[in-house]
């Protein structure tokens, strides 16, 4: 007949679950959940800011396949949060985020109380679902809701609310019961509808030339092993969205790195799609002629757990709605019981052919000498000295496009990025790696991020110190917003604004924190640098002055995309240069 | 001379065959093209340009003002050839934004587009004029 608090509850809660951390911000209000954690399998990990914090959820979420969990505390905690959970919310990663809020009585109107805010709607449209847990009588079933949600159907974050007199309440812990994970959510995912999937292995044993195009969704169901098996069974290419790299590792003869010409030859080309996990957004250039097949003549079958994807930007001849894993399961086994596996496709070698046309140009440029440093030349040094199943976090603008070029993939859920998925948000690569490497200790981990997008989370250094995470952080050091400057050289005749900062050391900031730190002005000097900072055995900067000039030849291209429909600036005001 | 012209055609046949890094980058890839050129009133071009080429062991073997059946079919807005040539836009960004639209093999194309590139560099060494409200962008 113990009474327990509303905090105490939530946590016995979340250890059912399986919840190993919870990432965040301690406030006042909070005190009753903080406190009961004291005594529990779940760690508070506690960050300098909630985006970062949740950034650090989502990172664990997105290389585990589990739940994260992320706290902050009433208004400023709930406002700062908001940012770190879009990338979330754009990408479809399952996320807890637990806010507390003043008391019932004082807020939902508030009338006065500092940090007053109401997080219900502030949330609403960065969450999948979220509600208040207006009373101690309600935390058992209302969590239990937010997490299905979370987890069942397409991922996504939910948010619960808790007025600081709820967690503070008490309640007798015989009133509540704590149910097995079975006994509140789905623990297998739906497979997808089997008339459908028989018609759709049809088509796919009839295409001349088919190609797999398979996108996050297949990482989150955990499907990579199925899209390898379909590939494989019959020979066809594999191209990924950004956000699905590492589904197939990308030196695998049937994968085709995004984007690269092998990737946009095979996608023009194919006479069926078969779409997995992905909704063809943006960077997938929407499906569209040229880079695709005319609708109509190009066949397409999508495959989604998401009926709101299916047919999203381009029309489809089959789709079906099933977790990507389950699915293809049925679909692989109807496929094998009526075709023979096939030994090769006439066009798979010159796909790959025109990729490593497209990559030569890159990788001869990565072994250049000069100074200062090309940035291909940085990543490159840091990619070769790490093994295969490291974990690379990408952040950045122009980083992350020369990033794309060099920093192979190869193992799924190894590759986070503030551009692998619909958010491009930049400012996530401390505490993605601080996440990915709390959830997989055994493994390397390391961050390539530029300096724009370092100075979000640099204080979080400290908090790969405090848990002694050895994680090489590079910076690619330029002095300034890189990917805008760039656009300002192109179409703004190099008339600059708001894009320039002074000389920053980071690796003194590094060492000032207790990190390891050392700046790199010389491209012979990168290997060693990276050995010692991994030998330090503490969280490491290497601070790499890279030259500034150099603007990523596929730029142009994404701001074409980005600006489409902008005709900015007016052509007869300034001259494009060309790229060089 | 006139962009799309019959002289500005033979032109292009003596510059591109008188390079022989480029010669170097096509020996292999014999193939014919089409370019339509459209027209645009509202910007003072009246009137497209049609015209064709022929390319064999990386030379420039024939050229024709008009149409005939060819492998590759490139077609887009004199403006956007005007910007191509000028060298205001790269011919992937091109083709991304719909702007010039291709018949025949992406992947030969993709294959292609770096001699392309190339190529289009030559063609800005040929003093050229073009029409309506892009006369302001000639080159030489």
């Amino acid at each position: 007949m113990a009474r327990i608090t509303g905090g105490e509850l939530l946590k016995r809660i979340l250890e059912k679950e399986g919840v190993r951390y919870v990432f965040g911000v301690p406030g006042d209000q909070l005190y009753p959940f903080l406190n009961a954690l004291r005594d529990s399998s779940i760690e508070f990990i506690t960050f300098h800011d909630e985006a970062s914090a949740a950034y650090a959820a989502d990172a664990y979420s997105r290389v585990t396949g589990r739940l994260g969990v992320v706290a902050g505390t009433v208004g400023p905690g709930g406002a700062n949060l908001i940012g770190g959970v879009y990338p979330a919310f754009a990408e479809g990663i399952p996320l807890l985020i637990i806010t507390a809020q003043n008391q019932t009585f004082r807020s939902y109107p508030d009338h006065g109380s500092m940090q007053a805010l109401d997080q219900y709607l502030l949330f609403k449209p960065v969450t999948k679902w979220n509600a208040v847990v207006n009373s101690w009588k309600r935390i058992v079933e209302l969590t239990e809701r937010a997490i299905r949600n979370a987890l069942t159907g397409q991922p996504g974050p939910v948010h619960l609310d808790f007025p600081s007199d709820v967690l503070h309440a008490t309640g007798d812990e015989d009133d509540v019961s704590l149910h097995g994970i079975e006994n509140y959510r789905p623990t297998l995912q739906p497979q997808g509808n089997a008339d459908l999937i028989n018609r759709a292995a049809y088509m796919i044993i009839n295409a001349r030339n088919p190609i797999i195009h398979a996108g996050g969704g297949v990482l989150r169901s955990g499907a990579e092993n199925e899209v390898l098996e379909l590939a494989e069974y019959l020979q066809i290419p594999v191209t990924t969205s950004i956000s699905g790299r590492g589904i197939l590792p990308e030196d695998h003869p049937l994968c085709l790195i995004p984007n690269s010409f092998g990737a946009i030859a095979a996608q023009a080309e194919a006479d069926l799609v078969i779409l997995v996990g992905t909704k063809l957004g943006d960077l997938d250039f929407w499906g569209r002629p040229p880079m695709w097949g005319e609708p109509g003549t190009q066949k397409v079958i999508q495959i989604d757990i998401s009926g709101d994807h299916i047919a999203l930007n381009r029309p489809v001849d089959i789709g079906i709605v099933g977790d990507a894993r389950e699915t293809l399961k049925l679909l692989i086994e109807k496929i094998r019981s009526m075709e023979e596996r096939r030994d090769k496709r006439e066009k798979n070698e010159e796909y790959k052919n025109l990729e490593r046309q497209w990559l030569s140009e890159y990788e001869e440029t990565s072994t250049l000498d000069t100074i200062p440093i090309h940035p291909l030349r940085a990543i490159w040094e840091m990619r070769k000295f790490y093994p295969r199943d490291a974990i690379s976090v990408i952040d950045g603008g122009n980083t992350t496009v020369w990033a794309h070029y060099i920093n192979r993939v190869y193992c799924p859920r190894c590759f986070l990025s503030s551009s692998a998925g619909d958010s491009g948000q930049i400012g996530t690569g401390v505490a993605y790696s601080i996440g990915a490497k709390l959830a997989h200790p055994e493994r390397d981990v390391y961050c390539i991020t530029g300096d724009g997008a370092f100075g979000y989370g640099v204080m979080e250094l400290e908090t790969a110190r405090r848990l002694g995470l050895q994680i090489t952080f590079m910076v690619l050091d330029d002095s300034s917003w890189g990917m805008i400057k760039s656009g300002q050289t192109l179409y703004y005749d190099k008339k600059y604004v708001g894009v320039d900062f002074n000389e920053i050391r980071y690796d003194e900031i590094a060492r000032a924190m207790g990190c390891y730190g050392e700046r790199v002005t010389d491209p012979k000097g990168l290997r060693d640098a990276i050995r010692r900072a991994k030998e330090s055995g503490l969280p490491a900067v290497i601070d790499v002055k890279i030259d500034p000039e150099k603007i990523p030849p596929d730029f142009q291209t994404l701001a074409t995309i980005w600006l489409e429909g902008c005709e900015s600036p007016p052509k007869e005001e300034y001259e494009v240069k060309k790229i060089n | 001379m006139r962009f799309g012209s019959e002289e500005y055609l033979k032109k292009v046949m003596e510059v591109t065959n008188s390079d022989e890094r480029y010669s170097e980058m096509v020996r292999n890839e014999d193939a014919t093209y089409t370019f339509l050129i459209e027209p645009e009133p509202e910007n003072g071009v009246r009137d497209g340009i049609t015209l064709g080429y022929s390319m064999k062991g990386g030379k420039m073997v024939d050229i024709w003002l008009g149409e005939r059946e060819t492998d590759f079919v490139i077609s887009g807005r004199y403006g956007i050839w005007v910007d191509l040539v000028t060298g205001r836009t790269g011919v992937t960004s091109a083709f991304l934004q719909r702007k010039l639209r291709i018949r025949g093999e992406f992947s030969r194309i993709l294959r292609l587009s770096k001699p392309t590139e190339y190529w289009i560099q030559l063609l800005r060494r040929i003093p050229t004029e073009f029409d309506g409200i892009y006369s302001r962008y000639n080159i030489g």
